[in-house]
């Protein structure tokens, strides 16, 4: 009972953080057709911002590390893909790539590749007890703050009017601004969501971690990105679901995965990704065709 | 002068979009810009909308030169474009496509969809619902309620009669002409030449990315003139 229902928590948390990370994704390519792959770059961002104020203020760090990414978000925006707005959507991920590089390279150069640890107040990892069933509390932080920025980006995009803009511009770009929307102010406003979904999840994420390298941001953006693919490129809804999904998936391996087979968890899971597509190329809720 | 072009020209690369077409639209009145298909007409409203960058020629706006402004700037000076597909946002509700149109910053800040709801009720009714689960009349009611949320200075209409059924279109055109007597400046695309000419102030014929005939609804009443226009050359002063 007790591992049934850790793995469950276990489930939800990582599959929020993933959910997160997807939706940073989505937003950034239903917006601009850009696959964003220095996107895992703002959580390195977030985890080496938060080293700035850790052992002064949680408060402090939180403000902070929010205030870097939002900043690093928008950086990359004006300067890598501002210029090449109207590039094709190879162009546009073939920078990202660049992104990436240039910045964890830099990263590695400045910390020489080692690992950083984090400070973390003691109360976050003390376990709740219910009955008999200990439950890590760092996970139903993740869990709680990942919904609530479901909800509060929910909100945003239904009920105000930048909201309806951005969704206006997913859809379709070119009526969004015969209309009148600003591009640079939907672009922007999508980045600097994006940022600030990524200095959430990636303070949480190195919170969980504890310590990091500059590498801390692959396989998180892997994730994200296999998440949108399952969900359907375009559709946030389907990369939250995908997130999730490929929370489910991954622990629920874990668990049932004899323990020599453990090690091929990944595979199993890049499998199951494959057979779906075949299916439904796609993805669960996606509507997106390259167009040529 | 509403819009007035300037031999404008637009390329998409190498191949010819139109060529000097120059245009003059008096503010108040209905310009008809008809031609066969591939003549060039979406082309100059793409362009004089700003979708589409020029290769050389003038547009002026209300006195202002607006060729290298942005489609957002423009659409806030006061131009709205309701493009040939509609450019309905289908995954948006009905009020949500009007809700957009107040990104120009021109709509009325207490009673923004009044005119729009006014002119069209079934966009009330249909308020809440996709603006995908349309039909494609309703789809063009929307389309131009839209725009008159925007309260343009000028409404550029790209084949507003595509793809309607015949008693559709009479409406269509009863509300185009109703609002340029409502003071409205129009330029109308349309397939039906005869028809937009007959609504029209003045009316410009094209063929082959230019303008090959120009006048009043007047001049071409007469079935051979537009007949001889569509086909080639100029028709006779």
């Amino acid at each position: 009972m007790s591992s049934l229902v850790q793995g469950l928590v276990d489930a939800l948390s990582i599959g929020s953080t993933y959910a997160l990370v997807a939706l940073g994704v989505a937003l950034i390519f239903g917006i601009m057709r850009l696959i964003n792959f220095a996107y895992g770059e703002y959580f390195m961002v977030a985890a080496y911002a938060m080293l700035a104020f850790d052992q002064v203020s949680l408060a402090l760090s939180f403000l902070f590390v929010i205030a870097a990414v939002v900043a690093f978000s928008l950086l990359t925006e004006r300067v890598a893909f501002r210029p090449l707005r109207n590039a094709d959507p190879s162009t546009l991920m073939i920078t990202s790539f660049a992104v990436s590089y240039l910045v964890q390279k830099v990263a590695i150069v400045a910390t020489l590749g080692e690992a950083r640890t984090v400070q973390i107040p003691e109360s976050w990892l003390t376990p709740l007890q219910f009955g008999g069933i200990s439950i890590g509390k760092l996970e139903i932080i993740i869990t709680v703050a990942a919904l609530a920025m479901m909800g509060g980006l929910n909100l945003l995009l239904t009920r105000t009017a930048l909201g309806i803009q951005m969704r206006a511009a997913a859809q379709d770009f070119r009526m969004a601004r015969l209309l009148g929307v600003a591009a640079d102010r939907v672009i922007m406003s999508a980045f600097a969501i994006a940022g600030f979904l990524a200095a959430i999840g990636g303070f949480l994420y190195v919170a969980k971690l504890g310590s990091f390298t500059p590498a801390i941001g692959l396989p998180i953006l892997l994730a994200g990105i296999v998440s949108t693919v399952i969900g359907g490129l375009g559709s946030l809804k389907g990369a939250v679901i995908g997130g999730y999904l490929l929370g489910a998936i991954q622990v629920l391996l874990q668990i049932i995965l004899p323990s020599d087979l453990v090690a091929f968890r990944d595979a199993l899971v890049f499998i199951l990704v494959i057979v779906l597509l075949l299916f439904k190329p796609t993805g669960l809720f996606g509507s997106y065709v390259q167009r040529v | 002068m509403m819009l007035e072009t300037e031999r404008l020209c637009v390329n998409y690369g190498r191949i010819v979009g139109i060529s000097d077409v120059s245009i003059r639209v008096q503010t108040g009145t209905i310009v008809a810009l008809v031609g066969a298909n591939g003549a060039g007409k979406s082309t100059f409203m793409s362009a004089v909308a700003g979708l589409l960058a020029p290769k050389s020629g003038a547009i002026r706006f209300d006195g202002e030169d607006v060729g290298a402004l942005s489609p957002e700037r423009r659409a806030r000076k006061g131009m709205s474009l309701v493009p040939e597909d509609r450019g309905i946002l289908t995954d948006l509700t009905v009020g949500e496509n009007l809700q957009l149109a107040r990104s120009s910053g021109r709509s009325d800040p207490a009673r923004p969809f009044d005119e729009a709801l006014a002119r069209f009720p079934i966009l009330k009714e249909f308020w809440a619902r996709p603006a995908g689960a349309l039909s494609g009349g309703q789809q063009q009611m929307l389309a131009i309620g839209r725009a008159l949320v925007a309260r343009p200075k000028l409404l550029l209409l790209d084949e507003p009669s595509l793809g309607l059924a015949p008693v559709i279109v009479d409406e269509l055109f009863a509300a185009i002409t109703d609002l340029r007597d409502a003071g409205s400046t129009i330029v109308l695309v349309e397939q039906f030449a005869r028809r937009a000419i007959q609504i029209s102030n003045y009316a410009y014929v094209m063929k082959n990315h230019c303008v090959v005939a120009e006048g009043p609804p007047a001049k071409f009443a007469d079935e051979q003139v537009l007949n001889k226009a569509y086909l080639g050359g100029e028709a006779d002063e």
